[in-house]
């Protein structure tokens, strides 16, 4: 398989906090990984520095083998290939759903009015966002919609790859279901992602690998099989017992 | 003596002498607001954008330009450095409303949540873009009811303009006030008068907003 994302030794810290301690991992093209651990542990500020919307202190990360992470390197273009599906959705609050969508390839991308409009067309229905909402405004919306539409802005821009830092953390219960959905059917669709969620029924579902963060390093990873059902440190077992006990 | 003696309005030409100087008070409203929304941007733009060593004198400038009183402003650029009326008008309203622009500018930009800037990036976006499409179009927006009380308060302040005998709706209402002895009668009218010009002003101004309105976003409840 080819390998889309390689991440090396990655740190990063605020202040006299470190936050990420040294993270490498890959993901080949199609995969979905995803990132497990306690809030603090650094999963977020891990996405973050992927796209460079947090500066590594160091480290290095490829795109496609391309060091992105460079200095010389255009962040804007490498940014192009990255999709980001935020925890608060972020929607563009003055455009509606389809120009939330359209923007990226029309500004960034540069493609006709017609050619952005297709494909914008062509991601809200990927994501199940029908006809009569594409005039809708972010604030007119519920939260399951808008996470979905902001789905559908990433995939607009064909990216090798898309990152989803706890896209249905910020979810009422009920309008968590239609976001995984949209997520699996990406998934299975041959996206490659990486997704970091407290969602184990969507790790163990379309996962092909799940990694556990704590305090800036990875300290277990491997089929989400094993690390959920079969976990070899306490730490984990401890986490996923938490969970488990939030959810029932 | 009777208290009120309006039969004075039935001299017309009292009243279009002062109604002449609605022209004056709305080109100087005009000319100052243009004025100081143009150095207000610059003021807002250094104070959220440019490096530290060059925003910190530029916050301290808007500082300077809230802290001085419009009369003082008048009487520096008219007396002290002998510009003629209508420059000294302009220019006093013009920077003083810089200085408020300036704030209602930067407040509004930063309303603008991080998370929206965060997710143009993430697009690819360069910063220019990120401004141009994302940020303006919002604070613009969400600018316009604050916006719209400094147009007001510019509105009215050009009646302040008097001390230099700029030749507007007050300075005119006072000549003729003097010149019949009628004071309270003629700025009763030049109340209404300005009343009757601030509430149009609001009218057009919250339409603009209305129209402009983000929908779903800050609606009427």
């Amino acid at each position: 398989m080819k390998e889309v994302l390689r991440v090396v030794d990655l740190k990063k810290s605020y202040h006299k906090n470190e936050v990420l301690k040294g993270v490498s991992f890959s993901v080949d093209e199609g995969e979905t990984k995803v990132i497990i651990g306690p809030s603090g542990g650094g999963k977020s500020t891990l996405l973050y520095c992927i796209n460079m919307l947090q500066r590594p202190d160091s480290g290095e990360v490829y795109l496609d083998g391309e060091e992105i992470t460079k200095g010389k390197v255009r962040v804007n273009e490498a940014r192009q290939k990255i999709g980001f599906v935020f925890q608060h959705f972020n929607l563009f609050l003055h455009l509606n759903a389809l120009d939330n969508v359209r923007v990226g390839p029309l500004k960034v991308r540069k493609m006709s009015l017609d050619e952005a409009t297709q494909t914008a067309v062509a991601a809200l229905k990927l994501v199940g966002i029908s006809e009569d909402l594409w005039s809708h405004y972010p604030a007119q919306l519920s939260g399951g919609q808008q996470q979905r539409i902001a789905i559908a802005r990433a995939i607009a821009m064909n990216p090798r790859i898309i990152l989803f830092d706890e896209p249905t953390s910020a979810l009422d219960v009920e309008l968590i279901g239609e976001v995984l959905k949209a997520m699996k059917d990406l998934a299975y669709g041959g996206m490659t992602m990486l997704v970091v969620t407290h969602e184990l029924e969507f790790a163990m579902e379309v996962a092909n690998e799940i990694m556990f963060l704590e305090n800036g390093v990875i300290i277990e990873k491997g089929p989400p099989r094993e690390v959920i059902m079969n976990p070899k440190s306490e730490r984990i077992k401890r986490f996923l017992g938490r969970i488990h006990k939030e959810e029932s | 003596m009777q208290v009120f003696d309006f039969s004075i309005f039935t001299s017309i030409s009292a009243i279009t002498f002062i109604l002449e100087g609605v022209g004056d008070t709305l080109l100087l409203t005009f000319a100052a607001i243009s004025i100081g929304l143009i150095i207000g941007s610059l003021l807002s733009f250094g104070e959220v954008y440019a490096p530290p060593f060059f925003a910190i004198p530029v916050r301290l400038i808007g500082e300077i330009l809230r802290g001085i009183p419009l009369m003082v402003f008048f009487f520096l650029l008219f007396l002290g450095l002998r510009l003629d009326v209508w420059q000294s008008a302009i220019i006093g309203l013009g920077l003083r409303s810089a200085a408020f622009q300036g704030q209602i500018l930067r407040s509004s930009l930063e309303a603008v949540s991080i998370g929206q800037l965060d997710a143009a990036m993430s697009l690819g976006m360069t910063r220019p873009q990120v401004f141009r499409e994302i940020l303006l179009p919002q604070a613009i927006r969400i600018m316009i009811p604050g916006w719209s009380n400094e147009f007001i308060t510019v509105l009215k302040d050009t009646s302040i303009a008097f001390v230099l005998s700029f030749q507007d709706i007050m300075t005119r209402a006072d000549l003729i006030a003097r010149s019949i002895g009628r004071y309270l009668e003629i700025y009763i009218f030049v109340a209404l008068l300005y009343f009757v010009l601030v509430r149009s002003s609001t009218a057009i101004l919250n339409a603009l907003y209305e129209r402009n309105r983000i929908p779903g976003l800050g609606e009427k409840r």
